[in-house]
């Protein structure tokens, strides 16, 4: 009894283990803007550290992350500088990269949209750039994500059930 | 003999028409004309188209027919001639008589000119009559003769976009616009005069909501109050024994619950708004082009066609605007559900305060001279909805939603307004701003549903339920190239918003150049640590040449559209006047100043000219005095395209300082701050 309780714990371990490696990652997302609201791409990374949930200002930028089901997942503010400000002389610049951190909850990234109030600037299907740089969407992952809950569920039942016949089978 | 006998018939044929096209005229149609009729034959019997019998035979039929009654005019008809088709005509009702009650005697005057000429790009017609009583200003405007009485016209079409060249009615001299007795006389004279089988009267003039309308400067700057437009409408309604199909208020403010509860009975659609009115006002124009091509049109399509054109007017002009028209039938079922609904408000009220603070500091809010103390009904209750599941006053929020969302028959807003749903309601967000002559000039609607009462508990409850501001520390940040990374431990109760603030000081003074809300449901917030990075960026004003900075905020919690407030200087008279830049899209789309009217300033909208010159405010600090102050920046000339562009900081500075403000629902509010 005692093997069979410390075989369902491994394995609740091992899945939980599994599927968090899957979703608790820091997705880096950076792009570039111009000051004629042209927007470039650059790339999804994994970044390091621990996700600490942000908080952000009311800025006339949104970008917008939106899964298969063309559901928002993330959304976040950001201010494009077009302007430096150092020792009191202003530097006009063109181009400014942006740099964005989002936690991956498991959902394939589909589009990404940026606007600026309610104006759409940019969307682009991400979905194969996500998926290259990220390595995120192995079907094996996605697999053990849905099925994790199932069985843990199953092995839990099982293990009550006999658990249940067996305390019976002493009376 | 054949050509004989058809034109027999076919004068036999007519004559039957015309004895039944005259039959239908009543004593009362007849009475408009007689007194013309009269006149006429006395003044020159040679050359009145009435004969000594004729004349006779109409008296007869008139007089010895009861009033209101038909009267037999067949046998006048063999005297008369071409008399009884000009009587028809002037008499017989049209399908619609358009009333507006132009009080222009005041800084609207241009207006005023320019909303004739609107009218006059299509005029009346065989079935609409448009009459307008106008009340000019001795000040302001001096085109058309520069005259400062009150005159009424018969608005006739024609080509010249500059001078009313309508038929002048009658000159009355100069009259009191502010005075219920002069609109009561031109409702009954017109609907006397132009009967129709519709009538829709306009008001036409600066309005203040429950507060006040029609401000006449020469007679009576106090204007009329919403209790003596009642009694106004009353009156003429009771003389002429029918209501108006449409009351339409061409002035500010004007929708709201207290105004149409007080004359509802008088009118079948309320048509008005919740925000300010632009100077330019209604798109008469486009409005009286629909009813003359559709004369048959019922209340309600006219209603929406009213709203429609001025959304199409204003589309990519005004973001702000909104204009709503109501069905003020359902306005009993508004008031039933509401009188269901406070007592158990505040019977609960040690509860239901937390979610009434949320939703009113949420809510949309709309301008006024003093801040913005109306909201939207609809509104208020649909964020109040969600957290109220399951609470003894769920199904009674939902009852009022529904009763509002029936009355609504056409709603139209711009993109700042997005949460208008077309009727407000007076809710101040502080006991400060609330305005105790409420209680006395809606006697009738407090009493009936308790919202005076309610909001003073809410007040009440709010001040004596939190004494201890939040408390917030700077757990940890950490200062790299692109930024600072805060973590922010915030605990408290009732925590309503965070600021970030970044401000830079010297001896003296200390000012902020960053003053934001940030983006956090506290509704769903419980106390903990929350992580802020800020990328060393504050926004700033930009024409294309020079930056300003300005402290841009948000126009409600969590919106990403801004407003400024600062100094507007008008390039054309060199007039400087406190005023509110609204951006929409990071552009300039509107600029409101403050008007000195009596002891109030007035806000209103003004065009935006390339050369007007706006001087944003920061807030500061006396580090001296100890007290707040407004910082003026740098003047910024609005050239084409004022902007917002962010702008990032290279270096902080030695005298950088940042903190986080939180405020909790109770108003207390704790500063939290670093020096980097």
């Amino acid at each position: 009894m005692k093997n069979k309780l410390l075989i369902i714990i491994f394995v609740f371990l091992l899945q939980t283990t599994l599927v968090s490696s899957a979703t608790d990652k820091i997705i880096k997302v950076s792009f570039t803007l111009n000051n004629r609201n042209h927007i470039g791409l650059e790339k999804f990374e994994i970044a390091e550290g621990t996700f600490k949930n942000p908080v952000t200002s009311p800025s006339l930028y949104t970008l917008q992350i939106k899964d298969t089901k063309n559901e928002i997942i993330e959304k976040t503010n950001f201010a494009p500088a077009f302007f430096i400000l150092s020792k009191e002389q202003l530097i006009k610049i063109n181009q400014t990269t942006i740099t964005k951190d989002f936690l991956y909850k498991g959902s394939n990234w589909r589009f990404l949209e940026i606007y600026k109030e309610d104006k759409l600037l940019y969307q682009a299907d991400v979905e194969e750039q996500f998926c290259t740089e990220t390595g995120l969407c192995k079907k094996w992952i996605k697999i053990m994500f849905y099925i994790t809950p199932i069985i843990v569920i199953l092995l839990l039942l099982a293990y009550l059930f006999i658990r249940k016949k067996r305390m019976v089978s002493f009376k | 003999m054949l050509l004989k006998m058809k034109l027999i018939v076919f004068v036999f044929i007519l004559t039957i028409l015309m004895t039944s096209y005259v039959n239908a005229i009543t004593t009362n149609e007849l009475r408009i004309v007689l007194k013309d009729v009269l006149i006429s034959y006395f003044e020159s019997p040679s050359n009145s188209r009435l004969n000594v019998n004729g004349l006779k035979d109409l008296l007869v039929a008139f007089f010895e027919t009861p009033t209101g009654q038909e009267v037999n005019l067949n046998k006048i008809g063999r005297y008369s001639g071409e008399l009884l088709k000009d009587i028809y005509d002037k008499v017989k009702s049209k399908d619609w008589t358009i009333m507006v009650f132009m009080n222009g005697d005041n800084n609207l005057e241009t207006f005023g000119i320019a909303n004739i000429n609107d009218m006059e790009q299509v005029g009346s017609s065989k079935d609409v009559n448009v009459i307008v009583q106008f009340d000019r200003s001795p000040e302001f405007d001096t085109s058309n003769g520069d005259w400062s009485t009150t005159k009424i016209f018969y608005i006739t079409k024609d080509n010249d976009a500059e001078i009313i060249n309508s038929k002048e009615l009658t000159d009355f001299g100069e009259i009191d616009m502010g005075n219920p007795k002069s609109l009561e006389d031109f409702i009954f004279y017109t609907m006397e005069n132009y009967p129709a089988k519709h009538y829709a009267l306009i008001l036409w003039n600066h309005g203040g909501g429950w507060v006040s309308l029609s401000n006449d400067d020469t007679d009576n700057p106090a204007g009329l109050s919403v209790q003596a437009l009642a009694d106004a409408l009353s009156e003429a309604t009771i003389k002429k024994n029918r209501k108006l199909d449409i009351i339409g208020f061409d002035m500010c403010l004007m929708s709201m619950l207290e105004v149409y509860s007080q004359i509802s009975k008088f009118a079948d659609i309320g048509i008005g708004s919740e925000e300010l009115i632009p100077g330019t006002g209604w798109n008469y124009a486009g409005l009286l082009k629909f009813i003359t091509d559709s004369p048959k049109s019922d209340a309600r399509t006219f209603a929406s066609q009213i709203t429609t054109s001025y959304y199409d007017y204003y589309e990519n002009k005004d973001s702000t605007i909104t204009l709503s028209a109501i069905d003020l039938s359902k306005i009993g079922n508004i008031l039933n559900s509401l009188t269901n609904l406070v007592p158990k408000i505040n019977f609960n009220i040690n509860l239901t305060w937390k979610e009434i603070a949320r939703a009113n500091n949420k809510a949309d809010r709309y301008n006024s001279p003093t801040g913005r103390p109306n909201i939207d009904l609809f509104d208020l209750l649909e964020l109040m909805i969600p957290a109220s599941s399951g609470t003894e006053i769920y199904d009674d929020l939902i009852n009022v939603q529904d009763s509002v969302a029936s009355a609504i028959i056409d709603n139209v807003m711009g993109i700042s307004h997005s949460f208008a749903s077309g009727l407000s309601i007076y809710f101040p967000r502080s006991s400060e701003d609330y305005d105790l002559s409420y209680n006395t000039e809606n006697a009738k609607f407090v009493n009936e549903t308790g919202w005076d009462d309610m909001i003073q508990r809410f007040y009440f409850v709010r001040k004596g339920s939190d004494k201890e501001p939040p408390k917030i520390t700077i757990d940890n940040y950490n200062i790299q190239p692109e930024g600072i990374d805060f973590t922010v431990n915030l605990t408290g109760d009732d925590i309503l918003t965070l600021f970030f603030v970044f401000s830079q000081y010297t001896n003296t003074i200390s000012i902020n150049w960053l003053d934001t809300p940030l983006d956090i449901d506290f509704a769903q917030f419980e106390e903990g640590q929350l992580n802020f990075f800020w990328d060393y960026t504050i926004p700033a004003l930009y024409n294309g040449e020079n930056i300003s900075f300005a402290s841009l905020q948000p126009i409600n919690i969590n919106s990403n559209k801004f407003i400024a407030e600062g100094l507007y200087t008008i390039s054309s008279t060199n007039e400087t006047f406190s005023a509110t830049l609204f951006f929409q899209d990071g552009e300039l789309v509107n600029v409101y100043i403050d008007i000195p009217y009596g002891e109030e300033l007035i806000s209103s909208p003004i065009e935006i000219l390339k050369d007007d010159i706006f001087t944003p405010y920061l807030k500061a600090f006396d580090l001296q005095a100890n007290e707040f102050f407004t910082y003026e920046d740098s003047p910024i000339r609005i050239s084409d395209g004022l902007n917002i562009q962010y702008v990032q900081l290279a270096n902080l500075g030695n005298e950088s300082f940042l903190s986080f403000r939180a405020e909790d629902l109770s108003g207390n509010s704790e500063i939290y701050g670093i020096v980097p």
